[in-house]
């Protein structure tokens, strides 16, 4: 990658723009939710702000980064699905992202500005977002909760995602043979043969769900 | 029970019936060696049957026969 940070998959690396200068906007949401959210959660959403972020340098825009409004983020999903043609690429080339993968970069970015909009007034959030949900769930009977809170702004960019498929399932007999397999009682010895501690740790998960 | 919370388990977590019913406190830990993370950092309370205690009893009796071939001790949980 001529030009190009390497992005590592430590936390660090992964928020370098072209030039090898860390990205002080995005360096400072990390930090404030670095303690609140699960480390995935962090790792993920600077993977995510560095694409956007060598997306906003290839088009010479990574200064007026809090200006960008609804067209440039439908054209950062784009360029995220069509393949991205860059030569300064921030993280390496791999296959065309699934609808899950740009829903987590559009979330990312969501909060990102909606932090910086809370903090710094930077006016992307606003534009970004709507005052209503686009579609209200189903409740049914419980439909009295929905005038306890007010539903959340929604994006007016969107990823459609396909229907998530039931989870997988074990039956009984399965998840007994699971558990039986890692250490049955003895009769002969008078003692757990296999790994005690694997029984236990399959039954405990059996038995809460 | 989720994955991250059975593995960053204490024994002392468990808390047996003593003629009640035996529960598990989830106790969200930061720095767990195996890298164990309650989701959300969010403490419960499960039930669990008596069977199931009976299981971690005889793992028990299991750590503590082991630990006197070793010739260690249990490390305090």
């Amino acid at each position: 990658m001529p030009g190009g940070a390497a992005c590592g998959r430590g936390s660090h690396l992964d928020r370098v723009d072209a030039s090898y200068a860390t990205v002080g906007p995005v360096e400072e949401w990390l930090e404030a939710h670095r303690h609140l959210w699960s480390p995935n959660t962090v790792r993920g959403y600077a993977a995510s702000l560095a694409q956007w972020w060598s997306f906003l340098e290839q088009r010479g825009e990574a200064g007026r980064w809090a200006e960008a409004g609804v067209p440039a983020v439908a054209g950062f999903l784009s360029w995220l699905r069509i393949g991205r043609t860059v030569e300064h690429a921030l993280t390496a080339p791999s296959g065309v992202p699934s609808a899950e993968t740009l829903h987590a970069r559009l979330a990312a970015l969501i909060s990102f500005y909606q932090w910086q909009e809370a903090v710094h007034s930077v006016p992307v959030a606003g534009r970004l977002l709507r005052g209503r949900a686009a579609r209200m769930p189903s409740r049914g009977l419980l439909a009295h909760l929905d005038g306890r809170r007010r539903p959340g702004p929604s994006s007016l960019v969107k990823v459609r995602r396909r229907r998530a498929g039931r989870p997988p399932l074990l039956l009984p007999q399965e998840i007994q043979a699971i558990i039986d397999g890692c250490a049955t009682w003895d009769d002969a010895a008078g003692e757990w043969a296999g790994n005690l501690r694997d029984r236990l740790l399959f039954s405990l998960l059996a038995e809460s769900g | 029970m989720r994955l991250g919370e059975v593995l960053g388990m204490a024994i002392s977590d468990f808390v047996m019936g003593r003629g009640g019913t035996a529960y598990i406190e989830v106790v969200p830990r930061a720095g767990n060696p195996n890298l164990a993370r309650v989701k959300m950092m969010r403490p419960r309370r499960i039930y669990v049957s008596a069977d199931l205690e009976r299981l971690f009893a005889d793992y028990l009796t299991h750590l503590a026969g082991r630990g006197r071939h070793d010739g260690g001790e249990l490390a305090a949980a």
